[in-house]
């Protein structure tokens, strides 16, 4: 299982230093420059080349890539934004953890909500429960989440005023974003719940435990949840990083200073060194989640820790025998 | 089952009526006045209504903006949170109000007393005497040069690239010399553009006043959350407190900006519109410049709440459209640009894009400009014609021998919610002229890319060209920006028309020596034959505020931000 994990740690290193490579790659061939943008239009040509020069943007393709790769993975440094001075991992610290927020507590929600309702959906397969779950599904897949969000804020902030149309000084002021961010999530588990614990309803042995006379929350729980649940553990993870990357309209709606509303900034202003940074921390993010996701595989699906415990198994066998081997 | 449906659709149906139900009230106002010259005011008048109150203890204002500064260094580059947020925390050595009732602009000293012009590339400042900043400290002579200097070694400002060297005369008095003869307006430009600290401020802290600002101001930043919200407070003691006594310029140094009639402004960032909108309506913020054209609606006379809030409109920004004379267009063509020029109605964009709100503009400048001619309001200007228009495309169609089905045309522009709808508007224009559906196509670009696009003429036909107003005094600065060959780095105009009467006209209206009124009209009037740009016009932009806000007619303060700190309020009328 330790190999597994190591194996899993270590591709992580490669993904990171691709991502970084081609974010740089695409950053550096895309039009626009971020000299003339903080300079402005009509800025003249020399004033320019001179900020240029001073930026260490007229260096050659492979010396700035070198230098990035070097100051990030060597040294750590994510540098000061081009546009405002700004230390760049200051203000990533601090947005960072709001998204983070939004989007752990969003997943959260999404497993406490969307597996009960799959579930319930798939023990009433083709009733009215089953139904009504699944309708909310639909809508909560298919209405756009600024809208759902917009609605939200003119019900319970202007009618109501039960809570802040805007930012997340408050903790009353995360309820509906979290709420929101996390509706998408909650119709895709519960559907990814339903089908999964429909395929698992229907095994043999599941049969053969009605057959038994076991009571069904045990089945359901004891012996149908933990078969299901592989399949849905893939789906939060890949949840979790569509979030993080993905709360840039609900920051937007509810004015939430995240990481989302920072990159954005950057893309209009052409702030290189932000985004950048802010792509790399979420590809290391998005990395790490996925890894956890994989152990979590390990742990609930015996076949891939017998996988690896047999590989191992052999592996120590074969050495066995060639020792045997090497003293006959 | 049918039953629980039916429950579900019915209570669906009854929350989305709700929250819809004030928009639909707000849909059956009647639009406001189109085209108009003079800024305006509705809604009712403050304190007219209601029962005597007491002032509340909480006399704080909260603003709402759509962008954050992000950094408080004084010499950043430039973004829309920082344009409405620094002006409380850092003077200027001049200032520049654009006057839009008169049409013009008023230039006033702030922590200079005057400056003289010594030879061609000399000047000599005056700063006032008996200026400190919020820590105490005083600011002279030596400053201003520390100012400048610290601010030049970035390299992120461009107007400051044309000073040579500073000198200081004495304790009131320091001298600059530029490196080349300035243009018309550049000098103000310096002085009015640039913020001020004091060295011994500035040294003394961490990160060059990134996050801990002090300036000469009447106010001191309590609290920042980057991305959230900025409180500013009184400071304790203020160099400038006659600015409150009297507003009048000509008193010498009082200001709207200077003024600080609020004891704590709050600033609170808010990106989407329609949360603004639903910020004011639920009282959470008090006044804003940054509500959805859509929602205005709600606010202005008739609107549902307007009786609680004033609007006040004033035209910012302008819009042209600027043709491609390079080879490798087909707008080279001057036949083909005086039909496009002819084809575009400015009025109707400006229906379509602003509801008819805003001015319609005869020139490549505005009408607040010092330089501003007033005989070209009188004067034809590319009249909407589509007839003459027509005549025009015949005759490049019977020069080139290209047809309505061949004509193909790019109209760059920079992507936005305005600029989009003005691009949209000039293409159905165009559409309706060649009578081709298909014979533009729009190239939406954000702001980098744009740039770049402009100065390549492989890249497009026609420019949604857009200037600003704000903080302009003249109109060779537009000009110098967008036709400047020895300028600009593609070494030649906006056009790319490699024209030498441009550059030699453009040279006589920038010069400090020769700028005159005849010079900028030759200037105008020259590329106005050649219809190498039609300038369309300015569309309004609008400030809400709670109806206890009084003076929101004086709102626009240098630089075209809220001057918040000199208007009047009725804090008993207010709901706090």
């Amino acid at each position: 299982m330790a190999q597994y994990v190591l194996k899993r740690i270590l591709m992580i290193i490669p993904v990171v230093f691709l991502v970084a490579i081609t974010i740089f790659t695409i950053m550096y061939f895309c039009p626009g420059d971020p000299a003339e943008i903080i300079l402005g239009v009509g800025a003249a040509a020399e004033d320019i080349e001179a900020l240029r020069e001073q930026m260490g943007l007229n260096d050659p393709f492979l010396v700035q890539l070198g230098n990035y790769l070097y100051r990030t993975f060597i040294k750590f440094d994510f540098g000061t934004s081009y546009a405002n001075s700004v230390p760049i991992i200051d203000e990533l610290s601090h947005r960072f953890s709001k998204t983070f927020v939004l989007a752990i507590s969003a997943i959260i929600i999404e497993v406490i909500v969307g597996i009960p309702l799959g579930m319930v959906s798939a023990t009433h397969r083709g009733g009215w429960i089953d139904q009504l779950c699944m309708i909310l599904a639909l809508i909560g897949i298919s209405v756009p989440s600024f809208w759902i969000g917009l609605q939200l804020l003119l019900i319970f902030s202007l009618k109501l005023s039960w809570l802040p149309p805007y930012g997340v000084t408050t903790w009353q002021g995360w309820i509906l974003p979290i709420f929101v961010n996390s509706l998408r999530g909650i119709a895709q588990m519960a559907r990814q719940a339903r089908s999964s614990m429909l395929e698992v309803i229907r095994s043999d042995y599941v049969t053969t435990a009605r057959a038994k006379g076991l009571p069904e929350r045990t089945i359901l729980f004891r012996y149908a949840l933990p078969n299901a649940l592989i399949p849905l553990v893939q789906t939060a993870g890949q949840s979790f990083g569509t979030s993080l990357g993905g709360t840039v309209i609900i920051e937007n709606v509810f004015s939430i200073p995240g990481v989302g509303q920072y990159m954005v900034n950057a893309i209009v202003t052409r702030d290189y060194a932000v985004i950048r940074s802010a792509v790399v921390v979420l590809a290391i993010v998005f990395s790490l989640v996925m890894l956890l996701v994989d152990i979590a595989f390990g742990f609930i699906d015996p076949r891939i820790k017998a996988q690896y415990e047999g590989r191992n198994r052999k592996y120590k066998w074969r050495k066995k025998l060639r020792r045997v081997a090497a003293n006959a | 089952m049918k039953r629980w449906l039916s429950l579900l659709l019915v209570l669906v149906m009854i929350l989305a009526l709700a929250s819809c139900g004030d928009k639909k009230a707000g849909k059956d106002v009647e639009p406001t006045d189109s085209a108009q010259t003079a800024p305006k005011t509705s809604g009712p008048d403050a304190g007219d209504e209601g029962p005597e109150q007491q002032e509340p203890e909480n006399k704080e204002l909260v603003v709402g903006i759509s962008t954050d500064p992000v950094s408080w260094e004084p010499w950043g580059a430039f973004n829309n949170g920082r344009k409405h947020l620094m002006h409380l925390v850092y003077q200027t050595l001049t200032a520049e109000i654009p006057d839009l009732v008169n049409g013009t602009t008023i230039r006033y000293y702030v922590l200079a007393s005057g400056y003289e012009q010594i030879d061609d590339r000399t000047y000599e400042v005056y700063v006032r005497e008996g200026i400190y900043d919020t820590a105490g400290n005083p600011f002279t002579a030596k400053d201003a040069v520390f100012s400048y200097s610290t601010a030049k070694a970035q390299g992120t400002l461009a107007q400051l690239n044309a000073i040579e060297s500073l000198e200081v005369v004495d304790d009131y008095t320091f001298r600059m010399t530029t490196s080349r003869t300035l243009a018309v307006g550049d000098f103000e430009d310096i002085l009015t553009g640039f913020n001020m600290v004091t060295q011994a401020s500035y040294e003394s802290s961490p990160d060059g006043m990134v996050t801990t600002p002090v300036g000469t101001t009447g106010y001191v930043l309590i609290d920042y959350v980057a991305g959230s919200h900025a409180v500013f407070e009184k400071a304790d003691s203020y160099w400038n407190n006659a600015a409150n006594e009297s507003r009048s310029i000509e008193d010498g140094y009082c200001s709207t900006w200077d003024c600080t009639k609020l004891d704590k402004i709050r600033y609170e960032i808010i990106t989407d519109p329609t949360t603004m909108t639903i910020a004011l309506e639920s009282g959470d913020i008090d006044i804003s410049a940054n509500v959805s054209s859509n929602d205005l609606q709600l606010f202005q006379d008739g609107g549902k709440l307007a009786d609680k809030f004033d609007v006040f409109a004033h035209p910012e920004n302008m819009y042209g459209i600027s043709f491609n004379a390079s080879k490798s267009s087909p707008t080279n063509n001057y036949n083909l640009r005086m039909a496009l020029a002819h084809c575009v109605d400015p009025q109707g964009v400006l229906d379509a894009t602003f509801d008819g709100s805003g001015i319609v503009l005869k020139a490549w400048a505005y009408p607040t400009f010092m330089d501003y001619q007033n005989k070209w309001d009188d004067q034809p200007y590319f009249e909407y014609d589509l007839d003459l228009a027509k005549e025009y495309l015949q005759k490049f169609y019977d020069e080139t021998g290209t047809t309505a089905d061949t004509l193909k045309l790019r109209l760059l522009t920079q992507s936005g919610p305005t600029t989009g709808k003005i691009a949209e508007a000039v293409q159905a224009y165009i559409v309706t002229l060649v009578d081709n559906p298909t014979c533009v196509e729009i190239l939406s670009f954000d702001r980098g890319t744009y740039n770049s696009m402009w100065m390549d003429e492989n890249a497009f036909d026609i420019l949604l060209i857009y200037g600003q107003t704000a903080n302009r005094t003249y109109c060779t600065y537009a000009w110098n920006s967008y036709a400047n060959a020895a300028k600009l780095q593609h070494k030649n105009d906006v056009w790319h028309s490699g024209d030498e009467k441009v550059q030699e006209l453009l040279n006589a209206a920038i010069s400090v020596k020769t700028h005159s009124d005849e010079t900028v009209s030759d200037f105008q009037q020259y590329i106005n034959d050649q219809a190498y740009i039609k300038n369309l016009m300015c569309g309004d932009v609008y400030v809400v505020g709670k109806s206890w806000i009084g003076g929101l007619e004086d709102c626009i303060g240098p630089k075209d931000c809220l001057a918040i700190m000199a208007l009047d309020y009725d804090w008993s009328k207010s709901d706090k």
